[in-house]
């Protein structure tokens, strides 16, 4: 797969604090990749680093496999932190400062509002915008050059319900067309949602990074009720695929090796004896994937 | 070039208080300039002499010396494109514009010419305009119109656009230095009035301080930059004055323009973050 973005070993730091420690990881082409942190875990510092606004303190990135410069950035749509435009211009002149720097025609202008749904707008202020509006501007600007990769820091911040919807059907349709999607968040449900593989920051270091697929599929969690619970403990102590469990009021949650399901946690016992009252399968979310790598982490 | 100074066009052409500051500046500018015999004749009427002349009989619009009296109230007004200038670096500060210009792909060195193509261009219309009310006023008041009386002292004309030029850059300076319009505006009306006017005063007259330190005063920033225009008016006193463009002020003016502009790239470019 073709490598869009690759980080090798970036450190920032601020005077003492270490925004960014020794964070590689990578982004291939056609995937959508969620950045994932709690707040002040260094995402946005390190976006901030490979679009060239924050000088790092040490290592390399490169975009497209080659040294990255001006040329590269006409390529990526970015916004980080939020949209930043003229807010005394209209949401077209805005555009056209973007559309010269990047030496697009303005003849895209109309396109990447239309398909942000702005074009009846145009002619207005970005002040007189809402900020879900604002919002897709900015995924609108990003867009003019046809980019290869799309970055997007906290897209969906401070919307309301309808806009966040707005927001994410549009990256799900950008990412449709085929186009990489860089996303930094602390929205798990977001990334979820969206992206299929991710990265989880924290104190400026890369803890995890996999496909989002993998990590939901490989973690199942089986739900587990029987009358005689004192048995049903012993029981799961006892066997050789259940890594843990925990007790949850009546319920038991039962953790498996990866290839072990429901089936053969039944079947187990079954043949010990005990008949168990509830048995469920739940895929575990990314939220708790994603508390799991912190805890594990610091 | 084109590409960098029309990103900035685009910035500013819609922008209110940009349309509003340069109709006002210009209009201010013909108004003031070509007023000089109005402003002659009132003082006539109010009685005013000048060691017994009448006042109408200063030759103020008289070529070749038209020129130095012109360029020389013009380039009193320029506080307004100052402020212009202030306006469209530090917003750019405050919307986080410059930022997203650099993410969308502008160098820092394009950023730096994109502004300075403006202050070039707004320079270059500012001398034009003058050139062109004093060439007009010239021919309704002088007596002599000859082209090497129009054309004598035209020299004043190139000092003027260095004035106006070496001055924005100066405030563009301060504008990328300060970053904040309210406290970019207050230091540099502190600067111009108080600051360097005390500084180079005790330099040159206090007793205490070594006589060496008077020569330093002509390199100040405000100094340096308003020596290109020697004021003609003292002669109507009879005060001795300087009657030509010197080298030596071009090259002071010119030199730390220069050094202006590479402090300007090397704040951009060592700065942590934009």
């Amino acid at each position: 797969m073709e490598r869009i973005l690759e980080i090798n070993s970036l450190y920032k730091n601020y005077g003492k604090i270490k925004a960014v420690q020794d964070l590689s990881l990578t982004v291939n082409a056609g995937s959508v990749f969620g950045l994932l942190g709690p707040n002040g875990s260094g995402k946005t510092t390190t976006l901030g680093i490979i679009l060239d606004v924050v000088q790092k303190t040490g290592g390399t990135y490169s975009w497209f496999g080659e040294k990255p410069g001006n040329e590269s950035r006409k390529k990526i749509g970015a916004i980080l932190e939020g949209p930043s435009f003229y807010p005394y211009l209209s949401a077209e002149e805005n555009l056209k400062v973007t559309a010269q720097i990047k030496n697009v025609s303005y003849e895209r202008i109309d396109e990447v509002l239309k398909t942000v749904n702005l074009l009846d707008r145009k002619k207005d202020r970005f002040q007189s915008f809402s900020l879900g509006m604002k919002q897709r501007l900015a995924i609108a600007s990003a867009l003019l050059p046809d980019p290869y990769v799309l970055v997007l820091d906290e897209p969906t911040n401070g919307l309301d319900p309808q806009g966040i919807a707005d927001v994410r059907s549009l990256i799900v349709k950008i990412s449709g067309e085929g186009k990489t999607i860089i996303l930094a968040s602390h929205l798990l449900d977001e990334v979820q949602k969206v992206c299929t593989d991710f990265a989880v920051l924290n104190k400026g270091k890369n803890v995890y990074t996999g496909s989002v697929e993998e990590a939901l599929s490989n973690k199942e969690i089986v739900e587990v009720k029987a009358h005689d619970k004192d048995n049903l403990i012993k029981l799961l102590k006892s066997c050789s695929f259940v890594t843990g469990f925990s007790e949850n009021h009546q319920t038991v949650l039962v953790h498996m090796d990866h290839q072990k399901n429901a089936f053969d946690l039944n079947q187990y016992f079954v043949a010990n004896g005990l008949v168990i009252s509830h048995l469920a399968t739940n895929k575990k979310n990314l939220e708790e994937q994603f508390l799991e790598i912190l805890s594990q982490s610091s | 070039m084109i590409r960098l100074f029309n990103i900035e066009w685009i910035k500013l052409r819609k922008y209110k208080a940009f349309q509003i500051l340069t109709a006002l500046y210009f209009l201010i500018v013909v108004v003031v300039t070509s007023s000089g015999m109005f402003f002659l004749e009132y003082l006539k009427s109010k009685g005013a002499e000048f060691h017994g002349i009448d006042p109408t009989i200063l030759p103020i619009y008289q070529f070749p010396y038209l020129w130095q009296h012109i360029v020389f109230v013009a380039a009193r007004l320029k506080i307004l494109l100052a402020f212009l200038i202030i306006m469209s670096i530090t917003n750019e500060f405050t919307y986080k514009t410059m930022r997203q210009n650099i993410i969308d792909g502008l160098s820092r060195t394009e950023y730096v010419f994109s502004k300075l193509s403006m202050i070039f261009v707004l320079s270059l219309v500012n001398t034009l305009l003058v050139f062109i009310i004093g060439l007009v006023t010239g021919l309704i008041y002088s007596d002599n119109t000859s082209i090497e009386a129009i054309f004598g002292n035209i020299q004043y004309l190139g000092a003027f656009f260095m004035n106006v030029f070496a001055f924005l850059v100066f405030t563009m300076f301060l504008s990328i230095l300060i970053r904040r319009t309210g406290v970019v505006i207050i230091f540099l009306g502190m600067y111009s009035v108080i600051i360097e006017p005390i500084l180079t005063l005790i330099l040159s007259n206090a007793p205490f301080v070594p006589p060496f330190y008077a020569k330093l005063v002509p390199f100040f920033p405000r100094e340096a930059i308003t020596n290109l225009i020697p004021n003609p008016f003292p002669q109507y006193i009879l005060q001795q004055m300087q009657d030509h463009v010197a080298f030596s002020d071009v090259t002071i003016a010119g030199g730390e323009m220069l050094i202006f502009i590479g402090l300007i790239f090397l704040m951009l470019k060592r700065r942590q973050t934009v």
